[in-house]
């Protein structure tokens, strides 16, 4: 794996998006360090999603730029984005994979249309991927034979497969019971020493933001309330960042 | 979601007709039109084989009243090859394949597949549209002739066994009028139609909201607008190729 070059992976530079009326984010201003793994925590609602789609150019900002890698991505051509979109990974929340593909094949098909490497390089690669996510195992099955949890584990292993410099997971526990959203963190904590890349995770699981990151940003209702180290941000004063941390309805917490 | 297609069907077909000039994964498409042919042209000769026989049996029995019921057989080798059995073929490509496009692709972007290969950087159209939509312009002229050759042998055997008709003396008025630009009409037209139909069922799919009613409206309109198409395409045939009026 690559690790990022730049000190900043992420960098939304004074970041808003309205569609239609509606403003879904304001003034968003966050510097995502490299080779760290940054949660992105809210509520549902709070544009944690919108701002991920954003950090990888799958929308554009109505003001203020996102760079990633170093580049601004409205500045890129379309041939430009997709070769940054080739440094980037992403875990979809259902795994996003492609339901006529087993197992093998999905993680495989990165590295044979974007990487197009040989055969048996593929091979290789796939069944290393396969046991560092536990599910060597399943190389044959179609995804509609897997559980949640293994579905978003090969969506994993899909997006570590162009060896990424940023890699984003969106809700990788939610829908998923506690002992395996355990053993989803303590993967996601594993492959990023192991790969030692920037991860960004987004969650509204607090419980997850504990265990894995190394930076949290808190957004609600398109705004972003908090940034900083885990401890930093544990610590904050703002009323709806402790509500969110203690897990009490907003507006309840002292 | 990214604004991968636009929201205008006309330009999405000519922006797809345009980019599969440019080639796209061959491969991908054999499979596709494969899949298609074996799915769709048992459809379409059960339909074609029905309606001919329907034909024969409408068309020899009025004209009987005026003094020549074998002239049904030659109202059918007119209208049937060139009218009749492709839409039925198209018809029938547009409610088996068109139908099952335009879900898939729902299904794709609603799972986030399509957002998957967009930040993959691969290229949308050359894997995913270009194969769908080059097999479908490549299995409906297939399945229009086999609509073609079931819908004759579906009046032939009404014409024979069940109007009592003689054979021979049938089968021969059912083909005379028939010509090979009838047959090449028919393939050209099967090419237009197949564009027609993957272009508004893929942009249907592509175009769908989230939840399972939507996958049934993206089917839905799939289904509606191809068969309209496929209406006006054989109406716009008729007259660039038979000057409005058959002889």
């Amino acid at each position: 794996m690559k690790k990022t070059q730049f000190p900043v992976a992420l960098d939304f530079r004074d970041v808003g998006l309205t569609i239609g009326e509606k403003p879904i984010l304001q003034a968003i201003n966050l510097q995502i360090p490299s080779g760290k793994t940054t949660v992105l925590l809210g509520p549902s609602g709070a544009g944690k999603s919108t701002l991920m789609h954003l950090g990888v150019g799958l929308l554009k900002p109505t003001c203020g730029e996102v760079m990633a890698l170093g580049y601004n991505l409205e500045e890129l051509s379309p041939r430009e984005l997709k070769g940054i979109r080739r440094r980037l990974g992403m875990a979809f929340q259902d795994g996003a994979l492609f339901g006529n593909m087993t197992v093998f094949e999905n993680v495989a098909f990165p590295l044979r249309k974007v990487l197009r490497k040989k055969q048996s390089e593929v091979v290789e690669q796939v069944h290393d991927l396969l046991n560092a996510i536990g599910l060597y195992e399943m190389r044959h099955q179609t995804p509609d034979k897997l559980s949640g949890g293994q579905r978003k584990r090969v969506g994993l292993a899909r997006a570590l497969a162009i060896e990424p410099e940023l890699v984003f997971f969106d809700e990788p526990t939610s829908g998923l019971d506690s002992i395996t959203s355990a053993s989803i963190d303590a993967l996601i904590q594993k492959l990023q020493q192991e790969y030692d890349v920037t991860f960004i995770v987004i969650t509204h699981d607090v419980h997850s933001a504990a265990t894995i990151a190394d930076h949290v940003a808190v957004l609600d209702k398109g705004q972003l309330l908090e940034f900083g180290s885990q401890a930093q941000v544990w610590k904050s004063e703002n009323p709806v960042v402790r509500a969110l941390i203690a897990r009490q309805p907003l507006g309840v917490a002292g | 979601m990214a604004q991968r297609t636009s929201n205008n069907a006309l330009i999405f077909a000519g922006y797809s007709a345009l980019r599969l000039l440019g080639g796209c994964h061959f491969g991908d498409a054999i499979t596709h039109t494969s899949r298609l042919f074996w799915q769709t042209a048992p459809v379409a000769l059960v339909l074609a084989l029905f309606s001919g026989a329907l034909l024969a049996i409408q068309t020899a029995m009025s004209l009987k009243h005026l003094g020549g019921g074998m002239m049904g057989a030659s109202v059918i080798g007119f209208g049937g090859v060139r009218e009749v059995f492709p839409l039925l073929a198209g018809g029938a490509v547009a409610t088996r394949s068109g139908a099952a496009l335009a879900s898939e692709m729902a299904v794709m972007k609603q799972g986030k597949q399509l957002d998957a290969l967009e930040i993959m950087g691969i290229d949308f159209h050359f894997h995913l549209i270009g194969p769908r939509l080059l097999a479908v312009m490549i299995g409906t002229p297939l399945c229009v002739l086999v609509a073609d050759i079931a819908g004759l042998y579906g009046a032939f055997l009404a014409g024979a066994y069940q109007l009592g008709l003689d054979a021979g003396t049938f089968w021969n008025f059912l083909l005379w009028p028939i010509q090979n630009k009838d047959i090449i009409a028919g393939i050209y037209k099967g090419i237009v139609f197949g564009w027609a139909i993957g272009c508004i069922s893929l942009h249907a799919g592509l175009q769908a909201h989230n939840g399972a009613f939507a996958v049934g409206e993206a089917t839905n309109k799939a289904i509606v607008r191809s068969m309209i198409a496929g209406s006006m395409i054989s109406l716009a045939f008729s007259f660039f190729i038979y000057g409005g009026i058959s002889p």
